[in-house]
């Protein structure tokens, strides 16, 4: 009789590589050389007179445990020299990040510290989130971190982590400095995160727009902006993961296997 | 069967002298080095490609993309020039050990 759900190996690796694709720690060269030692492997068992299925099963336990060769893996492919949208990502959502907090943190410290000491909050921040990244750099891995860190090792929670936090948070500053927000040296030295924001504030001192408007669309479209740029890059890194919900929708197809 | 530290030590030295007998693939890798030692050299396969890529990384060996006979592609692997000069210092360095050691046990197994 014959089986109604014939195995797939084709099917069954690319499953296997879009488990492991979740991961940082792989990058797609590693995930298609990893494919091509299961294939060899799967044809040597079945030289030896196992089924395909089997055959698969034993070559993917023999190739290692997820979690192991996610450590080693990780340990040849730090995330400063991913692919560029991995890349991107991190410095957008690092950006982001800082922005939210930074603005809290001055927005707070000028409503309950006097005018001298007002600063020291954001500026120990600022050289804290320095000595941070500077450690996180040299090392190259989260060793030594809040374990609460690791959810940033995963591009879908943090972005989401990150837009609740961004909106969330992003209206309160002005709502305690009483919407008087004049560009300061630590929120124009932020760039890229801030440029829909300053160019706000450009329209505003030409005379153009009125500074609350200028504020206030300044924010929407820090907002938009970031989002977009954070869906994108999470796109381009899952692309993987868009491919399989398309190819869920239509029969796959029984080509052969390639990259 | 080899001990973890002592895997750990040797892969190197293995990768190179396996590669100084001309390219190949991880998989072939792990099958020469598992018939040489005849299972006493135990890798756990997965972990050989980070070590491929760190030596990769040292210049000690290159990579190339190939299409196999099966048609999909392989990752062959090649000694570079550093390889080969890191494999002759890595082979007078197992020779000390390895005569020290037969020196040792030979005159140990005079004495019993």
């Amino acid at each position: 009789m014959e089986n109604p759900n014939p195995f797939d190996l084709n099917e069954a690796i690319r499953r296997w590589q879009q488990d492991l694709g979740a991961s940082p720690a792989f990058k797609a060269d590693n995930l298609e050389e990893l494919a091509s030692h299961l294939r060899a492997s799967v044809q040597r068992l079945k030289a030896n007179g196992l089924t395909e299925a089997k055959a698969f099963q034993v070559a993917s336990r023999r190739i290692g445990e997820r979690g192991s060769l996610e450590r080693e893996f990780a340990k040849v492919n730090p995330a400063v020299n991913g692919p560029l949208p991995l890349v991107l990502f991190w410095t957008v959502a690092g950006l982001y990040l800082f922005e939210v907090v930074s603005q809290l943190v001055l927005g707070l410290s000028n409503a309950y510290l006097p005018a001298p000491l007002s600063r020291v909050p954001a500026m120990t921040m600022l050289v804290v989130t320095v000595i941070v990244l500077a450690v996180r750099w040299t090392t190259g891995s989260w060793r030594g971190f809040s374990p609460l860190l690791r959810i940033f090792d995963h591009p879908i929670r943090a972005t989401l982590g990150l837009i609740v936090l961004g909106v969330g948070l992003s209206f309160l500053p002005d709502i305690l400095t009483g919407l008087q927000g004049r560009p300061n040296s630590l929120t124009i030295g932020l760039g890229l995160v801030k440029f829909p924001k300053i160019s706000g504030y450009w329209l505003f001192l030409f005379g153009f727009i009125k500074l609350e408007i200028a504020t206030f669309a300044g924010y929407v479209a820090t907002q938009v902006a970031v989002i977009v740029v954070l869906v994108s890059s999470m796109l381009l890194l899952d692309r993987r993961g868009l491919r399989e919900n398309t190819a869920r929708r239509t029969p796959p197809p029984q080509t052969a296997y390639r990259n | 069967m080899l001990s973890k530290e002592l895997v750990a030590a040797s892969t190197t030295t293995l990768v190179l002298s396996i590669l100084s007998e001309g390219e190949n693939y991880g998989y072939a890798l792990i099958q020469r080095v598992n018939e040489l030692s005849a299972g006493q050299v135990h890798w756990s396969e997965g972990m050989l490609y980070p070590v491929l890529h760190w030596m990769e990384k040292e210049d000690l060996i290159e990579s190339e993309w190939r299409e196999a006979e099966s048609g999909h592609r392989r990752k062959y692997y090649r000694l570079r020039q550093k390889g080969r000069k890191a494999l002759n210092t890595e082979k007078e360095q197992w020779m000390a050990v390895h005569t020290t050691l037969k020196k040792l046990w030979k005159t140990q197994t005079l004495l019993t």
